[in-house]
């Protein structure tokens, strides 16, 4: 049995997370290279976040406690994960069958390196209906590991609606103050959901002594 | 994605692919923020075989190089080495043929060209599913 950690469990869980993005190692100082083609000093790892299975534990909370908490203000019926379009990580969804069952909310991934938007999600068609708008206007929460300006995510956001949902909420792990678009977001009537912003909060410096230096 | 807009993306491929062989190294950077989210199956209809081709190739290509040496590696980009000036260059150098590209004089032309028909047809095919997408 897989259940949702209750109310103290969840802050114990919540600085547990903190403390592993503060790690050494985990944020890194590298030229790494944003998928938009700039550069950045510094990522963190959200894939190794979820190779241990107690972290790993950790992070599914975290998401499902963001989902739980939006929902207690509207109706949710679905999470699509971000499935990655060659950009790097792996992302959530190592997650989402997880998160999934702690919810006990369905989940559909975006594919967004399909060329065809109506095979951006993968649901089956209804007989006698189009491909397009085939989804009957769910409410959906977009998973994501980390936003930089957010990109990404409102060509997530694009495919959803395409085929017929209705995009509420995105939740990230990590993001960038300074750089996330946030009047892109607010426009489209989506409410952004972040828990460790990088680097300021997050206090690179201690976590790279090993890290070779640029 | 109208025709205007379409035609802004290729003068500025086109500039980025000057600047890259010049040695600019970001002109690199700029093009992957230009093909990255470029969504060939809206422009398919509006531009020709060269330039669909051209667009689709870079997006490829510069998505391969920005997938196994930037993201998420576990290794400092290596934009000081040789190899990746030389990448530049030759990039630079087919953007710049290829959508100059006007008689088939020789064996290497040719097959370019049918690799040029070859996207685009495959381009059709995507279009008439998208249209197809939408009617019951």
């Amino acid at each position: 049995m897989i259940r949702l950690a209750n109310e103290s469990e969840m802050e114990l869980m919540y600085e547990r997370a903190k403390k592993y993005f503060k790690a050494e190692g985990v944020v890194k100082r590298s030229m790494h290279g944003l998928r938009r083609g700039g550069k950045s000093p510094h990522y963190s790892d959200f894939d190794s976040a979820v190779n241990d299975p107690h972290r790993c534990e950790v992070i599914a909370n975290i998401y499902a406690d963001k989902i739980q908490k939006i929902t207690r203000e509207r109706k949710i019926d679905l999470l699509s994960p971000i499935e990655k379009d060659k950009s790097g990580t792996t992302g959530v969804i190592r997650l989402v069958g997880v998160i999934s069952i702690l919810t006990g909310l369905p989940n559909v991934p975006v594919r967004l390196g399909k060329e065809l938007r109506f095979e951006r999600l993968k649901i089956p068609r209804d007989e006698g209906k189009p491909w397009k708008g085939r989804l009957n206007q769910p409410n959906v929460v977009i998973l994501t590991d980390h936003c930089t300006g957010g990109d990404e995510v409102l060509k997530a956001v694009d495919a959803i609606e395409y085929n017929g949902g209705i995009v509420t909420d995105v939740i990230a792990c990590t993001y960038v103050p300074d750089e996330f678009n946030w009047d892109a977001f607010e426009k489209r009537g989506i409410i952004p959901h972040f828990e460790y912003p990088l680097p300021k909060e997050l206090e690179v410096g201690d976590s790279l002594k090993s890290q070779k230096k640029r | 994605m109208d025709v205007v807009e379409t035609e802004k993306i290729l003068g500025e491929l086109v500039r980025y692919a000057q600047e890259l062989s010049d040695g600019n190294f970001d002109s690199l950077r700029n093009i992957q923020a230009l093909v990255v989210d470029l969504d060939l199956v809206e422009i398919a209809s509006q531009v020709d075989e060269k330039a669909l081709a051209v667009l689709y190739l870079i997006k490829r290509l510069v998505k391969d190089f920005w997938f196994n040496l930037a993201t998420d590696a576990s290794f400092d980009f290596p934009e000081d080495d040789p190899l990746v000036n030389s990448f530049s260059k030759e990039l630079s150098s087919f953007i710049w043929l290829s959508l100059n590209l006007e008689d088939e004089k020789t064996y290497e032309d040719k097959a370019i060209t049918y690799l040029f028909k070859a996207i685009k047809s495959y381009y059709m095919i995507l279009l008439q599913l998208e249209k197809m997408a939408e009617k019951v």
